[in-house]
């Protein structure tokens, strides 16, 4: 019986000869194909994804033996001075110039000198860490020290960042956290936590937690309540019951200059936070009479408790941030008035708070109260009266938090309308799930096409059932409407909450700052610098409406980049 | 390196089972006021959530290792190296990965402990294995008396080439089985069809005591107690149904998809190169492949 997975590779091509030669695989055929190249005369790379060469073992072998395979020329490759063996690498990208190819290689650590390695095993016998043999397809456990193959060791320390980690928009040491709690360390927990993270009990209550989504737990029955946790520590401490440590607050040396922040919303106090922590004189300049952004006058206090926001913005005020609340950049005090004022650098972070437009007859009547404006008057103490009967369009978060919202202040019956399928809804599952356990009801394939007024107030709501056909640029399918489906439903107020769009006219005309097709705010991706110089921006006025994390994300990393543009000037 | 989904984890002890749940206000007690839905965990729960953490079973940097090792070996803070060479020409030798198609899980793979895959089982055989080369179930560590070898009977349509290349692996497998352990019966399950015949005619003096059965495979359970399976399968239009203390499914060779990356990133064509090729020159001057692709 002929061996299944290789062949001799005799090279036939003349051309070969006296040449540079990359080898992709260090298996048996990659081995036969190294050693030929080299015999005539060509310079050998042999580059290997694994951490030794020498192929995974063989199928089976022609003498029926049970033992793993080795390629017969495996010590000839490793001495033939032609060849240069690269194992644990990645071939990055390949340019072709001159009638050569230049590669790019990415070695991975492998975090042992193998030449100081013994193979003694001792580190193998001390490694607490149980993980699957993929060598033996997971019918056993290894260490964290990978062996790769017992007939020739190669040691090979396995250490990366954990998928959650590497998913929080702000890389929380999730793992070691998570670690703490389960050792009963509450107060080193939290720590960890603040040592990225500014705001955990906020993130612990509403962040719709991507790490969840991707914790391999998750693939063996149901991910960690990895927000839940951070809630839980975070809480203690609010509760008073637990102290912050000392050295949570550790400013750096006052670096005499000052930072000027527009907007109070999780990315500006976010970076208002890290910029005071290194030196910075900080002042937050915030158009509402609350700071907190879209935490404070989005979020209804069912999902974020008022004293939790406070208390931790509190806490940023306490590293020395200024927030000057009701204070509107632009009418009066212009950007170009800030920077008069002796502010060296300007981070805009102005969030989304515009809703988008229906554009359909009747949007403007009394009655008609878009999701944005609705929860923000509720939550400044200014409610609006819904009446009875209420409509939500949309099925974003935002149109679940006006439904419950509705439903709390006395509505009887709150429907909300979505044009699409539930599979579809960008609303998260455990949102969507509670609006209906409130009885909340959602009509799926539904979409506004006229509201009907009586003495200019809204009364009812002309509409029209869809059907779902291919799917259009957001990869979602488009919903097509459905021939003579129109129907009409009955209702006092009518909140449309299809998106939210940032409002950057107070700027003005010429602020020198370039702003994208979608209305953004354009900058250069790496930096979160904007066309003028010394001018910041970030969160949902930079990348439309998205979660709380990615604009703490946004802050932070804006406050790395303005302490390096004021340090370089 | 990939890790996929593993199989028997909920079997270690080590890894409390139930994910807890936080407490919320009753419906009732929420829709008239903005009081907080969601109460969070309490500290017992809190606690025990946390132990279903896994850790995700990587380095965790905890430094025993490096306290242990007196040869000074081991350096955390290796960081990765880049590489930029300047070639002639490629040679382009991954390998081959084995899956298998149907998915296996038809099969009663990942829900029944003693229904592994052909790789799996040579790793059973193998002196280097996970149980040091005995014949053992994975569910029990019971030694089997008899085994099933399934070669993708699922209907009797061959899968080509691919499909007789599993079919002969099967056989090598048995045979070894059969070297192993004494007074094994084994059965081989494969496509009524010429091909697989014709295979399994010029592998027929390797293979004394192998039973085969030709025929598609209707149903596979699994035994509660014994975790033994019960096969279920059509031969000539007879249904027939037999026990068995162990199942091997047949995998397939196909290209890795570390080759079907690479290809992409090198703009490559991989169409028609499949397994066993000799050396050759692809759709881009100076590329080759080489060995099983």
């Amino acid at each position: 019986m002929e061996p299944l997975h290789y062949m001799v590779c005799k090279s036939k091509d003349s051309e070969l000869g006296n040449k540079a030669v990359l080898i992709i695989g260090g298996g048996l055929a990659g081995i036969q194909s190294a050693l030929e190249q080299a015999e005539s005369g060509n310079t050998v790379y042999l580059v290997e994804n694994s951490p030794g060469i020498g192929g995974e073992r063989l199928l089976y072998n022609e003498d029926s033996k049970t033992v793993d395979f080795v390629s017969p020329d495996l010590e000839k490759v490793k001495k033939n001075k032609n060849i240069r063996i690269i194992t644990n690498a990645d071939i990055e990208k390949v340019e072709k110039s001159n009638g050569k190819f230049d590669v790019k290689i990415k070695k991975r650590a492998i975090r042992v000198i193998e030449e100081r390695c013994d193979d003694c095993k001792a580190c193998i016998k001390v490694c607490p860490v149980n993980l699957w043999d993929d060598e033996n397809q997971g019918l056993s456990f290894r260490t964290a020290i990978d062996f790769f193959d017992h007939v020739n060791p190669s040691y090979n320390i396995v250490k990366e960042t954990p998928v959650c980690q590497r998913t929080c928009p702000v890389h929380l040491d999730i793992r070691g956290y998570i670690g703490f709690i389960a050792d009963g360390k509450f107060e080193e927990s939290l720590a960890l936590i603040k040592e990225v993270l500014p705001f955990p009990s906020i993130c612990g209550h509403i962040c719709p937690h991507p790490c969840e989504e991707e914790c391999n737990r998750g693939r063996i029955d149901y991910p960690l309540s990895i927000r839940d946790l951070k809630r839980f520590v975070a809480d203690i401490e609010l509760q008073d019951a637990l102290k912050p440590k000392p050295l949570m607050i550790v400013k750096g040396e006052d670096k005499g200059k000052k930072v000027a922040i527009i907007g109070a919303g999780p990315a500006g106090l976010a970076c208002a936070h890290d910029l005071a922590l290194l030196g910075y004189g900080v002042t937050v300049f915030e158009a509402l009479p609350r700071p907190g952004g879209m935490l404070a006058v989005g979020i209804p206090d069912y999902r974020l408790p008022r004293d939790v926001l406070e208390k931790e913005i509190a806490a940023v005020s306490a590293v020395g941030v200024e927030i000057r609340c009701n204070t509107v950049i632009g009418k009066g005090l212009s950007l170009d008035d800030l920077f008069n004022k002796g502010y060296e650098a300007v981070f805009i972070t102005v969030g989304a708070h515009k809703n988008q437009e229906m554009r359909i007859p009747g949007e403007d009547a009394r009655g008609v109260i878009p999701g944005v404006t609705f929860l923000r008057d509720l939550n400044l103490g200014n409610p609006a009266d819904v009446g009875e009967r209420v409509a939500v369009i949309g099925g974003g978060n935002v149109a679940i938090d006006s439904a419950r919202c509705a439903l709390r202040q006395g509505a009887r019956d709150v429907t909300i309308l979505y044009r699409r399928s539930r599979q579809e809804m960008p609303a998260s599952d455990e949102e969507i799930e509670a609006a209906m356990e409130e009885g909340v009801k959602i009509e799926y394939l539904v979409a506004p096409l006229q509201v009907f007024t009586t003495d200019g107030k809204a009364a009812g709501l002309r509409c029209m059932r869809m059907e779902l056909g291919k799917p259009d640029t957001s990869g979602r399918r488009r919903p097509i409407p459905v021939e003579g489906s129109e129907f009409d439903i009955e209702l006092d107020t009518l909140i449309p909450a299809i998106g939210q769009v940032p409002d950057i006219s107070f700027l003005g005309e010429s602020s020198g700052i370039e702003l994208t097709k979608r209305g953004t705010i354009a900058v250069n991706p790496d930096t979160l610098e904007t066309s003028r110089p010394g001018v910041f921006a970030g969160g949902d006025c930079q990348t439309g409406p998205k979660i709380a994390i990615e604009a703490i994300a946004a802050g932070k990393k804006a406050a790395v980049f303005i302490d390096k543009y004021l340090r370089g000037k | 390196m990939v890790e996929e989904k593993k199989r028997y984890i909920l079997e270690f002890s080590d890894i409390p089972a139930e994910r807890q749940s936080v407490q919320e206000l009753p419906v009732e007690e929420r829709i008239n006021n903005f009081n907080e839905v969601s109460l969070g965990f309490t500290e017992d729960a809190a606690v025990k959530e946390a132990k279903r953490c896994l850790s995700c079973r990587r380095c965790l940097g905890c430094g025993l290792c490096l306290a242990e090792c007196d040869k000074d070996a081991i350096v955390f803070e290796q960081a990765d190296e880049k590489l930029d060479i300047s070639v002639d020409s490629m040679i382009i030798t991954t390998g081959v990965e084995r899956v298998c198609s149907p998915p296996p899980e038809r099969f009663g793979y990942g829900r029944y402990a003693n229904v592994v895959t052909d790789i799996e089982f040579e790793r059973i055989l193998s002196d280097n294995g996970p149980y040091v080369g005995l014949l053992i179930r994975p569910f029990d560590g019971e030694i089997p008396r008899k085994i099933g070898f399934v070669c993708w009977a699922d209907n009797n349509e061959g899968r080509g080439e691919s499909g007789i290349k599993s079919l002969s692996y099967a056989i090598h497998e048995a045979m070894l089985t059969k070297n192993k352990v004494d007074g094994l019966e084994i059965s081989l399950f494969l496509p009524d069809n010429d091909d697989y015949i014709k295979e399994l005619k010029r592998n027929d003096g390797k293979v004394p005591g192998v039973s085969t059965k030709k025929g598609g495979i209707t149903a596979i359970k699994e035994v509660q107690e014994s975790k033994n399976l019960i096969v279920r399968w059509d031969e000539n239009g007879n249904v027939r149904e037999d026990e068995f203390e162990m199942l091997v499914l047949s995998t397939m060779p196909e290209p890795t998809t570390y080759i079907i990356e690479l290809a992409k990133k090198l703009d490559i064509n991989l169409e028609g190169m499949m397994v066993d090729t000799l050396l050759f020159e692809t759709s881009k001057k100076g590329i080759y492949l080489a060995g099983g692709i």
